[in-house]
């Protein structure tokens, strides 16, 4: 899973050491791949580029270390996604209507998303969750930060996180459960 | 430095999830969470050329190249277009080389004073073109007799300072020096026809008693040349010299006076 990166290597990239960059990609790279082939984005490696691209010319302002570093990665790769669910509603795409090859049946980005997650229970699960819900739980469980970040990232108090994050929890415990009696 | 594995395993993370939502929990959520959390394990996507820029350290020393080489692009481009802009002015504007060559010179002379600081040691050689002329004093009656042969002997005396041979004023001065034309070629400035050619100062006087003491052996020189002497006698640029009366001149009928001067020219 996640590792933590030493401060030196962060003041190491602030100094701008290509080894530094190399340390921080590999350490942060595949979650927030994860996070965002998990919410869906259309092409989750051409996304993780940009995200990094801007991490990396903005790493002069971070502060906090290696957590801060981290706050601002996902809030990147947040607000990219958003822009790309927004892209896609201004922009909808055009095309004679076929039915095999109607894309919206599948539940919108989000059942992709689970792309890797889509054939396994948990990612029918998350489905039945709401946003909120679903983004708070990418963020506390496969972005691996705390209730503060995912509130800074998400423009929300720690208490509505905690809040949303407590719904999203009990809700998927009662699908598991309920998977569980069906089979 | 090596990368300090995570503080927590991911039992402990879902855990403490669990705990701080105040959810009971179970091995089917739990299970679940955990196969949630294996999404963030994948590998790391291949990095793009342009953020490999950043990370690779072969390719870190491009970004600094890379800034040379965009500003010698841009001191190229300037250089460039600079000189297009003065070509062009250059070709639109005749008088630009003239301009220029003036700025040129000025800026040399500026730096280096020396070869327009010089003026002092070229400044006697001035006088001397239109020495030439006094010499040869405006509308002189007599062909130079022995000169340079330019001119036409005349049947009378000339000055000698004479470029053109026309007749000259008939001179006492130059009475001898038509009596023995050989005589004058140990002169150098004999040897020379050209009105700039710096004449004794005395030549009317100085030889003027002496048998072909010509000097420039000229003819007469025209009037209108620039040798013509200025009005009160004197050399230009040589106020220390003083003509003497030339032939139409007032008292110019005094030439006979004039043998007396070499005695004064030799006390200089």
């Amino acid at each position: 899973m996640a590792h933590v990166l030493p401060d030196e290597v962060m003041s190491a990239a602030q100094a701008g050491d290509p080894e530094a960059f190399s340390r921080i990609y590999a350490a942060l790279a595949p979650a927030v791949a994860g996070y965002l082939q998990a919410r869906g984005a259309e092409d989750p490696e051409a996304c993780v580029q940009e995200v990094f691209l801007t991490v990396f010319s903005r790493i002069g302002t971070v502060r906090g270390g290696y957590q801060g570093l981290r706050t601002l990665a996902f809030s990147v790769a947040h607000a990219r996604y958003v822009d790309e669910v927004r892209r896609r509603a201004r922009r909808p795409r055009l095309a004679e209507y076929d039915p095999d090859t109607d894309t919206r049946t599948a539940d919108s980005a989000e059942s992709l998303v689970l792309g890797s997650l889509a054939g396994s229970e948990v990612g029918q699960q998350l489905q039945a969750l709401n946003p909120e819900q679903r983004e708070v739980l990418l963020l506390r469980v496969v972005a691996d930060l705390s209730l503060e970040q995912v509130a800074d990232i998400m423009g929300k108090s720690t208490g509505s996180i905690k809040q949303m994050q407590r719904r999203g929890l009990l809700k998927l415990k009662s699908l598991v459960e309920r998977q569980e009696v069906l089979v | 430095m090596n990368t300090v594995p995570h503080l927590t395993r991911d039992d402990d993370v879902i855990g403490r999830l669990l705990d701080e939502s105040g959810v009971d929990p179970s091995p089917a959520l739990r299970a679940s969470l955990l196969e949630l959390r294996t999404a963030g394990t994948g590998p790391a996507p291949a990095p793009s050329a342009e953020l490999a820029a950043f990370l690779a350290p072969a390719t870190s020393p491009p970004r600094p190249r890379r800034r040379l080489a965009k500003g010698a692009m841009i001191g190229l481009a300037a250089a460039a277009a600079t000189g297009l802009g003065v070509s062009g002015v250059a070709a639109a504007n005749p008088q630009f080389p003239e301009t220029t060559g003036h700025v040129v010179r000025q800026v040399i002379g500026f730096f280096d004073p020396a070869p327009g600081g010089v003026p002092a040691p070229q400044a006697p050689e001035e006088p001397a073109v239109p020495s030439g002329g006094t010499t040869g004093q405006a509308e002189p009656a007599s062909p130079a007799a022995g000169t340079s042969g330019s001119g036409t002997p005349g049947p009378a005396h000339s000055p000698g300072g004479g470029s053109k041979g026309k007749p000259a004023a008939d001179r006492s001065g130059a009475k001898d020096s038509a009596h023995r034309p050989g005589h004058r070629a140990p002169d150098p400035a004999g040897a020379l026809p050209l009105p700039g050619v710096p004449a004794p100062p005395a030549v009317p006087g100085r030889d003027g008693g002496r048998p072909g003491g010509q000097g420039s052996g000229a003819a007469a020189p025209d009037s209108t040349g620039p040798g013509r002497p200025a009005p009160d006698g004197s050399v230009p640029g040589r106020p220390d010299l003083k003509l003497p009366p030339g032939p139409g001149r007032p008292g110019s009928a005094d030439l006979p006076a004039v043998p007396a001067l070499p005695g004064a020219a030799s006390g200089r």
